[in-house]
């Protein structure tokens, strides 16, 4: 490492990890605009598919899905996109470093209070753009729960594009171009399940693939997130 | 000490890697051009038209190498940025960097030439079917990989952000594959795919010279652009100087 060597954590690390938690929850919750701000935008993303396209209820019903976990991953890139752009300049992410604490636990601290914080306005909003779709209650219980999933993955996602690219000229639009093509899978499964569930059939197979690649994801992401920021201190 | 380590690391050094691939971009891409020869006339001139698609199979000469080294590239664009992460060899991310303009290429070049050969074939000049789309997501990939490489400043930083990026990418590869194979099958979406069972001898042979040549010219493009890429970033050296005055006097 071309950096200064990081102090050795000799006391415990969860006092450090649960304050940078709950300055991350209590900064975002300074601004409650920005989190309505989400879900707005998740709201007129999904209206333009049926103002642009003929709008009968078969059709609406078997695009719903679709349409609404793109508008889902579109607001959820869009907000964590630049996530480290101002902790970089500030100095912020010098502190990851000299704190001790091992940055993959940082990253993935990060990434679970954004996850959160992601979830709660996109999944009060989703129901109401489902019934404007005309998907039915089971198909919207199943939506929640492709939420829950696939939100979580997409913020995992995004947060390791935005180390990354933190700091450099490209900003938010690399960082959604690099996520975007990584998301196939997640909306692939997530609107399969939802589709499953409008046809009538189980989707549990769908709903466990995308279990395994939260899983997957939460344990591959915060490590290589916490390279990528320790890389974005260091060069 | 351990002498074989000090062989299989003979090429991590600047200095040789340097000699290595001015000795042998040169004579990489005269090899590309000897295979292309033979495999271009057994491609188009020498094998009769297939009995069910006449001429237009021909393209599948250009199409198939073009994909087999798309997905190829970057898997050894991932080997190699795992060589220089896993033993801090900076010359092995330069390979990675230096082979992702040509795969890009030859990504772009596969769909192309896809699109080309259905049209004729199938009607259609495309089809969101499992191999079409994630050949897509891999040019996606490779764009999204040159973006990155491209945004950075600082070197180190671009060898690490881009390692980082194209491992995760390849360990995705798979999985977007079978996530869309799972889509298109069940959406029944896909239109035949012309069969290709057994072929004749000829004609395997064609594909197999033009695939070599393909990856020559890849071999070929790749060492030339390492080299560029490892005289900018060790213009300041003393062993590049001695090299560059070497090549430079005249006796």
């Amino acid at each position: 490492m071309s950096g200064p060597t990081v102090p050795e954590l000799d006391r415990p690390w969860w006092p450090a990890v649960r304050g940078m938690a709950v300055r991350e929850w209590l900064a975002a919750w300074q601004r409650p605009g920005d989190l309505a701000l989400y879900a707005v935008f998740f709201l007129i993303v999904s209206s333009l598919f049926p103002l642009s396209l003929e709008a009968n209820p078969a059709l609406l019903r078997q695009i719903g899905p679709g349409v609404l976990w793109v508008s889902v991953i579109l607001s959820v890139l869009l907000a964590t996109a630049r996530l480290f752009q101002d902790d970089l300049h500030s100095g912020w992410l010098d502190q990851w470093l000299l704190s001790g604490v091992p940055l993959a636990l940082l990253m993935g601290t990060r990434m679970v209070v954004q996850w959160v914080l992601v979830l709660c306005p996109v999944a009060l909003v989703a129901p109401v753009v489902a019934v404007q779709f005309n998907l039915g209650g089971a198909a919207i219980v199943t939506l929640l729960q492709t939420l829950v999933l696939g939100t979580a993955v997409l913020v995992m996602l995004s947060c390791v594009a935005a180390a990354l690219s933190a700091g450099t000229r490209g900003g938010t639009m690399l960082a959604v171009l690099l996520v975007l093509p990584l998301s196939v899978p997640t909306l692939v499964f997530s609107s399969l399940a939802v589709q499953a569930v409008e046809r009538g059939a189980p989707a549990d197979a769908e709903l466990a693939l995308l279990g395994a690649i939260c899983l997957f994801s939460g344990i591959v992401c915060p490590w290589v997130g916490g390279l990528a920021i320790g890389a974005a201190v260091d060069g | 000490m351990v002498h074989w380590q000090r062989y299989v690391f003979w090429f991590a050094s600047p200095a040789r890697a340097q000699v290595l691939a001015q000795r042998v971009s040169g004579p990489l891409m005269w090899l590309a051009v000897l295979l292309l020869l033979p495999g271009l006339w057994l491609g188009f001139v020498s094998t009769p038209a297939d009995g069910v698609q006449g001429e237009g199979y021909r393209i599948i000469y250009l199409h198939v190498p073009a994909s087999w080294m798309a997905m190829f590239s970057y898997a050894l664009m991932a080997a190699w940025h795992a060589t220089g992460l896993i033993w801090r060899t900076k010359v092995s991310h330069l390979m990675a960097h230096a082979l992702a303009p040509t795969g890009a290429v030859f990504a772009l070049l596969s769909l192309v030439t896809g699109a080309l050969w259905g049209q004729p074939m199938w009607g259609t000049w495309w089809v969101w079917d499992a191999r079409l789309t994630s050949s897509l997501l891999l040019l996606f990939l490779y764009i999204g990989y040159l973006f990155l490489l491209h945004a950075y400043d600082s070197p180190t930083r671009a060898d690490k952000g881009c390692a980082l990026l194209c491992l995760l990418s390849v360990v995705n590869l798979p999985i977007i594959y079978f996530s869309v194979r799972w889509w298109n099958t069940l959406h029944q979406g896909a239109t035949i795919r012309p069969e290709g069972a057994s072929m004749a001898a000829p004609m395997l042979a064609g594909l197999l010279l033009m695939t070599l040549a393909a990856w020559a010219y890849t071999a070929g493009t790749a060492m030339r652009r390492f080299e560029q890429l490892l005289q900018a970033r060790e213009a300041h050296t003393q062993w590049l100087g001695d090299l560059t005055n070497e090549e430079n006097r005249v006796d």
